[in-house]
């Protein structure tokens, strides 16, 4: 008989962004990592388990891409390993042993990264290291956030195993801790304070004890005055009587917390407890030794490495008099909430401090957690699936190959355009080609720049608007009822509708009877796709839709009624009297394979729309209408398409909102690419343009078909068609830029150069904000060779050699700099090739610098 | 001529340019079609000519970045210093972080100060005349309703759209927190109103306060005798933006005769608009007769020539999708009646929701009526399309 045994046999993390409250009403943005293991017991039957690696830098000791990097290569160390599972004790050890293991690893690998990263380069960062040392503030051992997760993926599973929930695995107490919503203050000031915390608890149920969060940014006597006020207002019954404080001071004030917890202990009186939290985060101390007797502390099994950790350092508090409250970490998903619960119920702490989250829909009741086995949870699919980043697989024979079906274009000029955000590509790609034709280029802002052949007045450019076309002809085409009845009376077909004041409805209603269903409904002046609802059937969609548009951004403008042509979505640019683009845009689908889940086809969907310049910014995203599309084809996130079925996650072609493109320029029938020209000849000064045309089929003629143009976009963006996600990507921008060129007769280049040295002038903002730094950190990533001076406080110069694609990119993402700089406008002029092998920061201008 | 009815609507400064263009064109026998904010295009019935195009009696030989930029005043500000244009000192801030930040700025360049939006139509919601913290706060009180939610807001029919989230403060729908405002030192002296028309100037108004805070009572004509320094720097600041048909500059200087190096000259605004309301304001004649040379500089810039003008005129109108064409008939036919036209309805037809209806009167009268149509000023009608024809012999 063979021993009772787990297999670990693959392991996966899916890399995920959570988001928090941040400073001023702003979302912070925060990663975790979804770790599951898949596993088999000796007699062959499946199990798995979950865990949250949750990368918070100081405050779990995991850093950037090195954390990453140590998750990775944990799973890598687990794949095949065995877990005896005889009983709880046993399995216990072995999940401990693993995790020694690991721990020893990460002491090691921080060791490594500590010698090939010189971490002190500034004075701030030797007081960092210092404070960390004094035990000011959080000294948190390497990577506890990664191996947090590792080790409840292993607990989850080893108790699914053996049939146990983890908190039984642990040891249950049965005892439930009260909970606690922990609130972070954004002042200080006494008055904005108690406001906000009035307003934090007309939010939250009732709960014991008020939870303050001060994240060590105020100095003493401002957390002074605070204190006084809160005891003030506990004392009158406006906040609870029992108010906990957790990071209070500033840690230049941290060897003064003395003088503030006697402060606290006068304050505490007539009823009202006020407590100074103490922080523990060290696993090699003993929880006795911590804080001290009846001293509420703060256990995070973030910080410490673990479930098991955290309960051990509970259980050690209590015998040294202190009283532990369990802490979890902000922008914690489902998993890391379960796997608090279960030990909040093993460990029996004082209290469980659990932030709120509002990403992940409804929450499962505790008791159907508890109730196991293991975590009490399947993959939360849907608090995770449109924010994975990242995902990694190691399982035997798994080489990273996407499901069948999904062969679409990938472009490796990617992560020269992440710095410039989601919408890099629309303010940058004509700069490119303007530079890449030898024209120099002043840059004020993302998406506004002008460019020179230095013979010629300089063209300006914002986004698409361009010299080119005129102010009257974005005029017509942004108003959709002029532009179809100016079209109409062209001969170009459209669909019949008109306009209707804000807030007519009841005659909006009759005019769709009279025009007979299916309708569409979209804002008389719209952008993007916003507000369009199209395909309505009846009067109650019909309603639906004006609620719709009512609740978006253009719900206060007059709208259109008009009628529904049951035809596909095309995208086609007109650049002068020819067509150079054509895009079909499909809703958000994924296709079966017979053997991945949707979810796991939607994360393999977007990784690759990660690898598309226009699509990055925009992944599938699992919404309202996602939802719907699958409960009407009777599936969910967890459902295995067969092989070749289509399904369905939206019902807008919008690209914004998770749409296809596929280029389908040389198959479109002549016909349709003559009424496109004609659309465009008919509105005045129109010299670019994306006309939208509803189709039935692309390859036949428009007499044999039903169609319409339902709009035309004077300023469309130039990256759907210059990167569609399959089929032949178009050089739209080129094109356009070559276009400014014949109509203003620019002398440039002949050709585009495939290589270019660029000398930026950049000025604003710049000085202590780390620019020189960050300029030459992303000039070395994206390969280029060159050097970058500080000239004065406001001005920085630098000379970036390379790609075009990548040095123009810089050129560009320049007018951003790190986020504490404000720059005003970057000059970039073409120069001779440097001598320079690397990028480097030179002490004065190299003398070699001259023009091209 | 028969009593009207109908109540008309209070004159629509920001519209004034479109309207005289408008009826410069009617009145040098154009056909012309007009949709909505105030898009024109017209066509010599006569010849076999090019179409022309306006948006608000701009030329569609002003380009669509370029208005853009005009709008955007930080970009106007950098083009208007690396043409050397005097401007004053200023800097934009956001609604989220830089309040302080202006607060510190304008005590640094010294009150009073002038808060406008840095995005947006030129010379509208200037705040100026701000002589301390208290004043400028109340001002960006003001700029922290959304755009659309201001009394009497306008926007461009080329202007950008707003499509960030707005903000929330306490319970009041806000300005998104990127919202950005300009901060300028306020300069004293005379205000000048130059109009550029293709690089040369038509006209400059000596004004009697400001066209952009709403304290404009009126001005002085004086073209003829500015300072040819001053209108050197004009013309600079309408090169500064290139591809601009039209450019309205305003400039501030302590004398206009004398010398423009005198300090405290700058330019404080520019528009792409003409903003012919403010020489109506002065003369209505000069308002007309400039509208009039912004037509011919279009026509010649299509190689036509001016051709002759008539104040009276006889055209055929048709006023397209009405949701109801009796009731719009009577309302067209009670509206030209108030604006002094003689008015007729010749037919309708029910399906394609047109009245067709002759017109007799004034060009100028007959171009309000049309914008009043287009924008649903008149009765709440909401004309999409107006063809006016002049009518045969």
């Amino acid at each position: 008989m063979s021993e009772p045994s787990v297999t670990l046999e693959g392991l996966q993390a899916l890399q995920y962004r959570s988001t928090a409250p941040g400073r001023r009403g702003r979302r912070r943005t925060l990663t975790n990592a979804l770790v599951r293991v898949d596993a088999s017991t000796a007699d062959g039957a499946a199990v798995y388990g979950l865990g949250e690696a949750q990368f918070r830098g100081a405050e779990t000791g995991d850093h950037g891409n090195r954390a990453r990097a140590f998750l990775v290569d944990s799973l890598h160390r687990l794949e095949g390993r065995e877990l005896r599972v005889d009983d709880r004790s046993t399995a216990l050890r072995s999940v401990g042993a693993v995790m020694t293991e690991l721990t020893a690893v990460a002491a090691r690998q921080d060791r490594r990264d500590r010698r090939s990263h010189r971490r002190i380069r500034t004075v701030r960062d030797l007081a960092r290291v210092l404070v960390r040392r004094a035990g000011l503030a959080d000294n948190v051992a390497p990577f506890r956030g990664a191996l947090f997760g590792i080790e409840t993926a292993l607990l989850d599973t080893v108790a699914r195993s053996l049939g146990l929930s983890v908190s039984d695995l642990l040891g249950g107490s049965g005892h439930r801790p009260s909970r606690l919503t922990p609130i972070r203050l954004s002042t200080v000031e006494p008055t904005a304070a108690l406001t906000e915390i009035t307003r934090a608890l007309e939010t939250t149920p009732a709960e014991p004890a008020l939870w303050l969060d001060l994240q060590r940014r105020p100095r003493l006597p401002r957390t002074f005055q605070l204190l006084k006020a809160l005891a003030e207002a506990a004392g009158e019954d406006r906040i609870p009587r029992h108010i906990l404080l957790r990071r209070p001071v500033n840690v230049r004030d941290m060897l003064r917390l003395g003088s503030l917890r006697r402060l606290a202990h006068r304050l505490s009186r007539h009823g009202v407890t006020i407590e100074i939290v103490t922080d523990a985060d060290d696993p090699t101390r003993s929880g006795r030794l911590v804080g001290g007797r009846d001293r509420a502390i703060a256990v995070r099994p973030h910080a410490l490495g673990g479930l098991v950790a955290a309960q051990r350092f509970v259980a050690e508090a209590r015998v040294g008099g202190g009283r532990p409250c369990l802490v979890d970490v902000e922008a914690s998903g489902p998993v890391a909430r379960a796997a608090h619960l279960h030990l909040a119920v093993a460990a029996a702490p004082e209290h469980l401090v659990g932030h709120r989250s509002d990403d992940d829909g409804t929450p499962i009741p505790d008791a159907q957690l508890l109730a196991g086995p293991g975590l009490g949870l399947d993959m939360p699919w849907e608090a995770i699936v449109d924010s994975v980043i990242d995902q990694v697989i190691v399982r035997p024979g798994h080489d990273g190959t996407p499901a069948p079906g999904l062969e679409a274009n990938t472009y490796r000029e990617v992560p020269f355009l992440q710095p410039l955000g989601p919408n890099g590509t629309k303010g940058h790609l004509l700069e490119r080609e303007a530079l890449a034709l030898g024209m120099s280029t002043v840059r004020y802002s993302k998406g506004a720049f002008t460019a020179t052949d230095g013979i010629h007045e300089p063209l300006v450019f914002k986004w698409s608007r361009s010299p080119l076309s005129s102010a009257v002809s974005l005029a017509m085409c942004t108003h959709k009822e002029a532009t179809r009845i100016r079209l109409d009376r062209a001969g170009i077909p459209v669909p019949r509708g008109r306009t209707f004041g804000n807030g007519d409805l009841d005659t909006a209603r009759d005019f769709a009877d009279q025009l007979g269903y299916p309708v569409v409904v979209k804002p008389a002046m719209g952008v993007r796709g916003i507000g369009v609802v199209a395909g309505i059937r009846d009067r109650d969609e019909l309603d639906r839709a004006f609620r719709q548009l009512t609740d978006s951004k253009l719900g206060d403008q007059d709208f259109i009624v008009e009628k529904h042509i049951p035809g596909k979505d095309y995208r086609i640019v007109v650049i002068g009297d020819r067509v150079i683009a054509a895009i079909l845009r499909e809703p958000a689908s994924v296709l079966g394979d017979g053997i991945h889940s949707v979810a796991e086809l939607l994360i393999q969907k977007n990784a690759f729309r990660r690898l598309n310049p226009h699509l990055w910014g925009r992944p599938i995203m699992y919404d309202d209408a996602a939802r719907y599309q699958l409960e009407r084809a009777g599936l969910s996130l967890s459902s295995v398409p067969t092989a070749g079925q289509h399904v369905l996650l939206s019902n807008s072609c919008s690209l914004s909102q998770g749409g296809d493109s596929t280029d389908v320029l040389d198959e479109l029938h002549p016909s349709i690419a003559e009424a496109c020209v004609a659309a465009v000849r008919a509105i005045p000064g129109l010299a670019f343009c994306g006309v939208d045309f509803l189709l039935e089929d692309h390859t036949l003629a428009l007499s044999d078909q039903v169609s319409g143009i339902c709009e035309l976009n004077a300023h469309a963006a130039i990256g759907n068609c210059e990167y569609p996600f399959f089929g032949t990507p178009r050089q739209v921008a080129r094109t356009f830029m070559q276009e400014c060129v014949k109509q203003y007769g620019l002398e440039v280049a002949p050709e585009p150069a495939e290589t270019v040295s660029l000398h930026l002038t950049i000025k604003g903002r710049v000085s202590g904000t780390g620019y020189v730094p960050w300029l030459r950190r992303h000039a070395r990533s994206f390969g280029l060779r060159g050097w970058v001076h500080k000239v004065n406080r406001r001005t920085i110069t630098a000379v970036v050699s390379g790609e075009t694609a990548a040095a123009t990119a810089l050129a560009a993402a320049a007018v951003l700099g790190p986020s504490r700089a404000k720059v005003t406008s970057v000059r970039t002029e073409h120069v001779a090739a440097p001598s320079a092998k690397t990028f480097t920061t030179v002490s004065s201008i190299p003398q070699e610098l001259t023009r091209a | 001529m028969p009593e009207s009815t109908t109540t008309l609507p209070t004159p629509d400064l920001v519209a004034v340019d479109g309207t005289l263009v408008l009826g410069s064109l009617l009145g040098k026998g154009f056909e012309v079609s007009v949709y909505p904010r105030q898009v024109v295009t017209a066509i010599d019935p006569a010849s076999d000519g090019p179409e022309l195009a306006f948006v608000h009696g701009l030329p569609s030989s002003s380009g669509l970045a370029p208005v853009t930029y005009a709008q955007d005043k930080r970009m106007r500000r950098a083009l208007l210093e690396r043409h050397r244009v005097p401007i004053p000192r200023g800097a934009t801030f956001t609604m989220s972080r830089g309040i302080r930040g202006a607060h510190r700025f304008a005590a640094q360049v010294g009150f009073p100060v002038v808060i406008k939006p840095a995005v947006g139509d030129s010379i509208i919601e200037t705040h100026s005349g701000l002589g301390d913290v208290a004043a400028m706060d109340r001002a960006l009180d003001e700029l922290r309703t959304p755009p659309s939610e201001r009394p009497g807001f306008s926007r461009a029919a080329y202007g950008l759209t707003e499509l960030r989230e707005p903000g929330e403060e306490n319970g009041r729908i806000v300005v998104p927190p990127g919202y950005t405002f300009l901060v300028e030192k306020q300069l004293s002296g005379h205000y000048l109103r130059f109009l550029v028309i293709d690089g040369e100037i038509a006209s400059v108004i000596d004004c009697d306060g400001a066209p952009g805070d709403g304290t404009l009572r009126g001005g002085v004509e004086i073209t003829n005798q500015v300072h040819p320094g001053l209108v050197e720097i004009a013309l600079r600041g309408a090169r500064a933006i290139p591809g601009l048909a039209v450019v309205a500059v305003d400039l501030v200087t302590a004398d206009p005769r004398a010398d423009a190096a005198s300090p405290g000259t700058a330019v404080v605004e520019l528009s792409e608009r003409p903003g012919l309301w403010v020489q109506r304001l002065v003369d209505p004649g000069l308002a007309d007769r400039l509208a009039t040379r912004i037509v011919e500089a279009h026509l010649a810039s299509h190689g036509i020539g001016p051709g002759s003008a008539a104040e009276h005129l006889e055209v055929v109108l048709e006023a397209h999708a009405i949701p109801d064409v009796e009731q719009g008939a009577d309302v067209i036919t009670s509206a030209a009646t108030a604006y002094g036209l003689v008015a007729r309805v010749r037919d309708t037809d029910r399906l394609a929701g047109v009245v067709r209806a002759d017109l007799h009167g004034a060009a100028g009268s007959i171009a309000q009526l049309t914008d009043d149509l287009l924008d649903g000023r008149i009765d709440q009608l909401r004309v999409m399309l107006a063809v006016l024809s002049p009518t045969a012999g």
